[in-house]
């Protein structure tokens, strides 16, 4: 149910700029604004990982994890993207010997 | 990437070691969903005055929108795989990769869900974007233009462009920055998702 309340949010958010609907004062300090609470929640997110006492014990094992999982999402997304301009060629070649 | 933003989140970890009451942490799953919920608002007014990104999408052409399913499938199935190597359950290991290296969105996200699950899509996320910056280059001169574009996920349009636009031409830095918005969109819907499965 939550995922519908944040599509709707961005749906929102994104309406409301395209129709320009936004006063300029808003609009000028839009990136001013988004990043003040982005730094707000990130301060918030901190706390909850300090609080925590499991998490600061484990720092190190979250890192090497980390370092797997970002390696192997870079290395099967670039092997997809690889798939995906192997296609692009073969058609751009089909195109060419049609046209010849 | 921001040193304000790494030094924002170890201001908080400290205060939460030292300052904050144990008796905080109840409090915090509010705070994060209206924060998070104002976040997704700006969010969409970004995505919403990027006005000639249709118009991009329409003159490469629908089949352009293959690199960003590409990058967006073989980041989760890269996730989930490593995932499996390191023993998480399927469901952390898919969301954490859907964050596409977006690292602040996912983690806040993940947060809500257990703490620890959002400090590792935080890492995981910084981690890419760092791995990202430094393979690019060498992806394109080696792999392909197109491929280069995959390791910088969601920041496709921001952070990693200028690199990708260095490292290859015109007409990639265009896909990279359609690819990155595209991504992007999808790092809020797709999160919430993967982690409930």
């Amino acid at each position: 149910m939550r995922i519908i309340l944040y599509v709707l949010i961005i749906l929102a958010g994104a309406f409301i700029s395209n129709r320009g609907l936004l006063s300029s004062i808003v609009e000028k300090n839009l990136s001013k604004l988004q990043y003040a609470s982005l730094l707000l929640l990130l301060f918030i997110m901190g706390v909850n990982i300090g609080i925590n006492d499991e998490i600061i014990n484990d720092f190190s094992k979250l890192g090497f994890q980390a370092i797997v999982l970002s390696l192997s999402s870079i290395i099967l997304s670039v092997a997809a993207v690889k798939l995906v301009s192997t296609y692009f060629k073969y058609k751009e070649k089909a195109v060419k010997q049609d046209e010849s | 990437m921001s040193l304000s933003i790494i030094l924002t989140v170890a201001v908080g970890i400290l205060s939460g070691l030292f300052i904050f009451p144990e008796a905080f942490a109840g409090r915090i799953s509010l705070i994060i969903d209206i924060g998070l919920c104002l976040l997704l608002f700006f969010v969409g007014m970004d995505i919403g005055r990027n006005k000639q990104i249709i118009n991009q999408i329409k003159s490469k052409g629908y089949k352009i929108l293959l690199i960003p399913l590409g990058v967006a499938l073989g980041s989760i199935a890269g996730s989930v795989l490593g995932g499996f190597v390191l023993g998480l359950p399927i469901n952390e290991s898919s969301a954490i990769g859907a964050g596409f290296g977006w690292y602040s969105l996912s983690a806040i996200v993940l947060s809500k869900y257990s703490a620890e699950v959002g400090a590792l899509a935080f890492i995981t996320n910084v981690c890419r974007e760092v791995f990202a910056l430094v393979s690019i280059p060498y992806i394109a001169r080696y792999i392909g233009k197109l491929e280069a574009i995959a390791p910088a996920g969601a920041t496709a349009m921001d952070t990693s462009l200028p690199i990708i636009s260095k490292a290859t031409d015109a007409n990639t830095a265009v896909i990279s920055f359609i690819t990155g918005v595209v991504l992007s969109t999808l790092v809020p819907i797709l999160v919430p998702i993967l982690i409930s499965i």
